[in-house]
């Protein structure tokens, strides 16, 4: 990756998946990892995501404009906070944008 | 916006630096913006650093060019709000808000470089179907005469906008007035995103 943009593209990823937070960091990792397999990060060992999470961060990945009122009221239905859903929507946004950098750099770099 | 501590801010300190935004925008402060003062040290500042390098930067393409790649990254993920925002600042730039929905509704035909053509071509490819993107498709952006920082430059654009669509969506950000729309675009164009 370019030196310019290495270390706040580090920032970035260490804030959101390992700084502090009310989802533990655990959690927020595997969803990240979920999230970047649909935007086609391979390779890696990615923890299973809880099952009441999967369809929220599936649509967040794939098709974030389908999630609706209902998806996030679900969500705080099973005792999910709005504090931890912010982190679980930031952890699978990210998963997904990083993804899609690490492709196109790896394409660049004559990786793929 | 469908979390209310993001509305309505989380702390003190929260609620006040958006009040004193609501004060100098005179506009409703925008949903964007609302999430990156809510506990920014967790997305906030370093996401909006990595934007402000990546947009606002040293980098062989415009400022004009990375804001059309921001909205038609957006464009293709369907995200309304960053589509209107961006669409604007590119307009705004190239003075030309006609050129910008060509290139949006049709890379192929729009009367754009053919540099920025092929670079939208493969940010297209890079967001609707990263697992396919390869090698391969290198090869034409080499052959347009782009460098490979400017090709890193425009994954990088491509890359943030993928992330704040998708926070959008999810969330709801509520769209903007056309007064409102102007404010922000000004402010893009000013401050920019930090």
């Amino acid at each position: 990756m370019n030196d310019r943009y290495e270390r706040l593209v580090k920032h970035l990823m260490d804030a959101v998946l390992v700084g502090p937070g009310v989802a533990d960091t655990k959690l927020r990792q595997a969803i990240e990892e979920f999230s970047a397999r649909y935007g086609g990060r391979t390779g890696t060992q990615a923890d299973e995501v809880l099952p009441t999470l999967r369809p929220y961060i599936e649509k967040v990945a794939q098709h974030a404009y389908k999630v609706t009122d209902e998806d996030v009221q679900a969500l705080q239905q099973a005792g999910y906070s709005e504090d931890a859903i912010f982190e679980i929507t930031v952890s699978a946004a990210l998963g997904a944008g990083l993804a899609r950098l690490e492709r196109g750099l790896a394409a660049l770099k004559g990786g793929l | 916006m469908r979390l209310k501590i993001i509305e309505h801010g989380r702390s003190l300190v929260n609620k006040l630096k958006l009040g004193m935004i609501r004060l100098m925008a005179r506009v409703r402060v925008p949903d964007v913006l609302r999430v990156m003062v809510y506990r920014p040290a967790f997305f906030g500042t370093p996401y909006t650093a990595w934007t402000q390098a990546v947009m606002r930067g040293p980098s062989e393409w415009n400022i004009g060019e990375r804001e059309l790649f921001a909205a038609f990254t957006s464009h293709t993920n369907q995200c309304r709000y960053c589509v209107g925002h961006h669409r604007a600042t590119s307009s705004e730039v190239f003075g030309n808000e006609r050129f910008v929905q060509a290139a949006l509704d049709d890379w192929h035909t729009a009367p754009i470089d053919a540099k920025t053509k092929v670079m939208l071509g493969f940010l297209e490819k890079l967001t609707r179907e990263p697992q396919n993107v390869n090698t391969a498709d290198i090869a034409p952006l080499r052959a347009a005469g782009l460098s490979d920082g400017a090709i890193e430059d425009a994954i990088h654009v491509c890359a943030s906008f993928n992330i704040i669509n998708r926070i959008a969506d999810a969330l709801d950000f509520e769209l903007p007035t056309p007064v409102g729309l102007a404010r922000s675009t000004e402010i893009l164009l000013t401050r920019g995103y930090q």
